[in-house]
């Protein structure tokens, strides 16, 4: 039996009909900002691995704690190493000891000042932390550093508060990059006598317990959703012109595209690929802003863990078999610049000109057959890891994956890893290949070398020896002639390249879309934007 | 009544006991040392022996099983391997956010099913019914990323009427409750549609037509009402899923709920917050099972008489 259709039956029409309703409930004006100008909206593609800035290794973690905590100096906008909590300093003439004067009118997040033995507090407690991925890397030189990192009951002894505003800091010998080291979150200084309470009672620093000096204060995290930071209206600099930054968490790059189209975010760092798209269209290449940062992206070849990489002609013919050249055209929309050599654009020493070990598919194949493994099928499975939710390195390690397969006949997996996961992995040395950026923490041929491939280097998880790259490395280090020790490391740089324990895919640039009120009020300098003390956005 | 709840209850608990030795099992075997993930940097020998001892660690694992038996009892699921707070208290954030959009997604699939079922059904091959039909397959068939997408392009970037991010304020929540109610909505849409045509054939219907009754009520009185129990069914299956949470419309629309916890714990390897999840999801599923039977027994005086039957007997 069928009912016929009543003549005024309605159901047709109800599901439009509240449809309509619905929406029109949700009728607010056009594009929506969802809060004031005094607000900075940005997105993050993933959550903050941890709040402690003295372990602190990753970009987004420490763009973060930037602007909660300070250390003694800080970068200024000419690149160089200018005045934060110390006001000034002095260097001894045997270029050892530093004296830091404090200045008198900085206070913590609770409103205490803060005073000399917080400096030393907080230096012997990044150096002390058991594990640290980059006590070694950035404290290294101060006398007493082997005692404590060995036993972490004991203090630095090149560290001490002369009194409440004065710290002296001796290091081990004369280093010309000793000061640019203390720009990094290691050296960041933290309420001691507030935070040792925490700890003794087993505690960590944590976004709640974080008490440091800086423009903004941690006011709230969500996990999942956002990092809210609140300005210091007694910033010892005066406050800053922002009332808030808020920071999304938005793991989907096309969601975090959407978001700035629509006007709820106020600045994105695109892929490549949607670089090129936007590329294409005005009204987005007019907020287009485009920065070489001082970063090189490199596959690393585990020698400790797969035996095969051992063997030097092994890691050279996968060098010689990736095509540098097509993935910057082709994955890259040749916005960034091949990288032949370690160094990159930015950082004294980068040589535009080097050609290291150039696309050769014949050259692989001969070294692979040479090193046992005519079919290169026969080398065992090899994983290629890589971290996830970024477009740009999925789509470089799927090519580079291909072009092994294709030149080499290598069989390569490929492993998409959460990224605090894949930081502890590659700490412990645990994955056989990798691809990943190194990007200066201050701009020195030595943040590249001795720090990431020197044998004895806490970075060097990979078990690249070379006494020759050592050699010329620490010789490097405290040479205090410039033009002498930037032809060292360049010596170093071409041994390491020849070697291949990293092949040097490409050097960074930045693209982002700026939402056009913020009128160029970014302080910007070559390692990155910096804290964002006199952005704003224009009414 | 009361012994049917009962009785329901009681079958629940093997389930999730067999649920969360599974789950126990599956995180006890895992290849990282907890004490070693929550301590990293501080992870000395001595550290990690302390912690091992105090989290219970270093007992038998049956021991271990039934002590995590007792907490969840107590409502503490542990300490997250990766943020370190209490599983707890990250649940507490996260689970209205997926149930408030579970909630969204069903009413507004009841509102377009419904409707949509019932004017098919009442336009039998004709037009209504064909066009009805037709955007119920899409509905099944179009995945809900897709649809996500489709509604940001059309109601966040062209109209500009909503964001496209979740902010937290509960309009925001239509958007993505569309793009995950859809499904269930052509379900919905689908059985209302068979089932009241069902009803429409039986001979109840014919007489109240017969004694003059108008096709409207017949409709909504008769029909209708008699094709309530499987769209019960549908909503009852339905919800349970969503409030599993769902990662791809979590994450395109910015919302965090147990959907996007779930993947970060499962890339993570932090077992506390996957075994809380898991425990919790089945917890709900079970609970809007034993609703809907309740919900049964309401609309259907024949469930009614055979409860109260197995009640005597």
């Amino acid at each position: 039996m069928s009912l016929a259709c009543p003549p005024r039956m309605p159901w047709a029409a109800v599901v439009p009909l509240g449809m309509a309703l619905l929406v029109a409930g949700c009728g607010t004006p056009a594009r929506h900002s969802q809060s004031g100008p005094g607000t900075l909206r940005l997105v993050q593609k993933e959550e903050p691995v941890q709040f402690d800035p003295h372990t602190v290794q990753d970009g987004p973690t420490i763009e973060v704690l930037m602007h909660v905590a300070e250390g003694l100096v800080q970068w200024t906008e000419q690149s160089t190493v200018g005045p934060c909590l110390a006001e000034r300093w002095e260097i001894s003439r045997d270029g050892r000891t530093y004296t830091f004067h404090l200045r008198p009118n900085v206070r913590f997040h609770n409103g205490r000042v803060m005073t000399a033995a917080d400096v030393v507090y907080s230096l012997n407690r990044a150096a002390s932390l058991p594990n640290s991925p980059v006590a070694d890397t950035y404290l290294n030189d101060i006398v007493g550093f082997r005692e404590v990192a060995a036993n972490p009951a004991n203090a630095l002894r090149g560290v001490k508060a002369v009194d409440e505003r004065t710290v002296q800091i001796t290091i081990d010998r004369p280093r010309p990059y000793f000061l640019m080291k203390l720009t990094y979150p290691t050296g960041y200084v933290v309420a001691s006598r507030e935070l040792s309470g925490v700890e003794q009672a087993g505690g960590q620093i944590t976004e709640r317990n974080l008490v440091g000096t800086g423009p903004f204060k941690i006011a709230e995290y969500q996990v999942g959703k956002q990092i809210i930071l609140e300005a210091n209206p007694d910033y010892w600099a005066g406050p800053p012109r922002l009332q808030r930054i808020i920071r999304r968490i938005v793991g989907d790059a096309t969601t975090r595209h959407a978001m700035f189209e629509n006007g709820e975010s106020d600045m994105l760092v695109l892929s490549m690929a949607d670089a090129e798209q936007d590329r294409q269209i005005p009204d987005l290449k007019a907020k287009m802003h485009e920065f070489p940062r001082p970063a090189v992206y490199y596959f690393a070849l585990n020698l400790r863990r797969y035996p095969p990489f051992r063997d030097r002609r092994v890691r050279q013919a996968f060098a010689h078999a990736i095509d540098r050249q097509a993935i910057n055209r082709n994955i890259m929309q040749g916005f960034t610049t091949p990288a032949y050599g370690i160094i990159p654009q930015g950082i004294p020493g980068y040589d535009p000109n080097y050609r290291g070990l150039e696309f050769n598919p014949a050259r692989a194949r001969a070294l692979l057959a040479e090193a046992g493994y005519a079919d290169g099928s026969r080398l065992p499975p090899l994983e290629l890891n890589f971290r996830e939710r970024d477009p740009d390195i999925k789509r470089v390690c799927e090519a580079a994956a291909e072009m092994l397969r294709q030149n080499l006949g290598v069989q390569v997996g490929l492993r998409e890893m959460e990224w605090g996961t894949f930081l502890a992995r590659r700490a412990r040395g645990e994955m056989n290949f990798y691809f990943l950026r190194w990007a200066a923490d201050y701009p020195d041929p030595q943040n590249f070398l001795p720090v990431m491939l020197h044998s004895r280097a806490g970075q060097n998880t990979i078990g690249y020896h070379n006494p020759e790259f050592d050699r010329l490395c620490e010789a490097a280090d405290t040479d205090m002639n410039s033009s002498r020790r930037l032809a060292l490391y360049r010596r170093a740089e071409r041994l390491a390249v020849e070697d291949a324990p990293w092949i040097p895919i490409y050097f960074q640039k930045d693209i982002e879309l700026w939402n056009p009120k913020l009128d160029h009020s970014v302080r910007d300098c070559v390692m990155g934007h910096l804290p964002h003390l006199t952005t704003r956005l224009e009414p | 009544m009361r012994s049917f709840l009962l009785k329901r209850l009681a079958l629940a608990i093997p389930t999730l006991l067999l649920l969360s030795a599974i789950t126990f099992l599956v995180g006890s075997l895992a290849p990282s040392d907890p004490a070693t993930t929550i301590l990293r940097e501080r992870a000395t020998p001595e550290a990690v022996a302390r912690l091992r001892h105090e989290l219970g660690l270093d007992r038998p694992l049956w021991r271990q099983y039934l002590d995590y038996v007792g907490h969840v009892c107590q409502g503490d699921f542990g300490i997250s391997y990766y943020d370190r707070r209490p599983v707890l208290e990250t649940l507490a954030e996260t689970y209205p956010e997926t149930a408030r959009l579970a909630g969204y997604a069903i009413l507004l699939s009841l509102l377009l099913g419904v409707p949509l079922g019932l004017s098919a059904a009442a336009c039998q091959d004709r037009w209504v019914d064909r066009l009805a039909m037709g955007v119920a397959v899409v509905g099944v068939s179009l995945p809900s990323f897709v649809l996500g997408s489709l509604l940001i392009l059309v109601f966040a970037q062209v109209l500009g009427w909503l964001p496209v991010a979740y902010t937290g304020r509960p309009l925001e929540l239509l958007l993505p409750a569309l793009a995950l109610g859809s499904r269930p909505a052509a379900l919905i849409a689908r059985i209302t549609r068979a089932s009241v045509l069902e009803a429409l054939r039986q001979d109840y219907v014919r007489t109240a037509l017969a004694k003059g009754l108008s096709r409207t009520r017949a409709l909504l009185g008769h029909a209708l009402r008699n094709a309530l129990v499987p769209i019960l069914t549908v909503v009852g299956v339905s919800t349970g899923y969503l409030l599993a949470g769902s990662f791809v419309v979590e994450s395109v629309f910015v919302i965090p709920g147990i959907g996007r916890l779930s993947l970060d714990a499962i890339t993570r390897r932090d077992y506390p917050v996957l075994q809380a999840v898991t425990l919790l999801g089945a917890s709900a599923f079970v609970l809007v099972n034993l609703l809907v039977d309740v919900a049964y027994a309401c609309v259907d005086p024949r469930v009614r008489s055979g409860m109260a039957a197995n009640e005597r007997d």
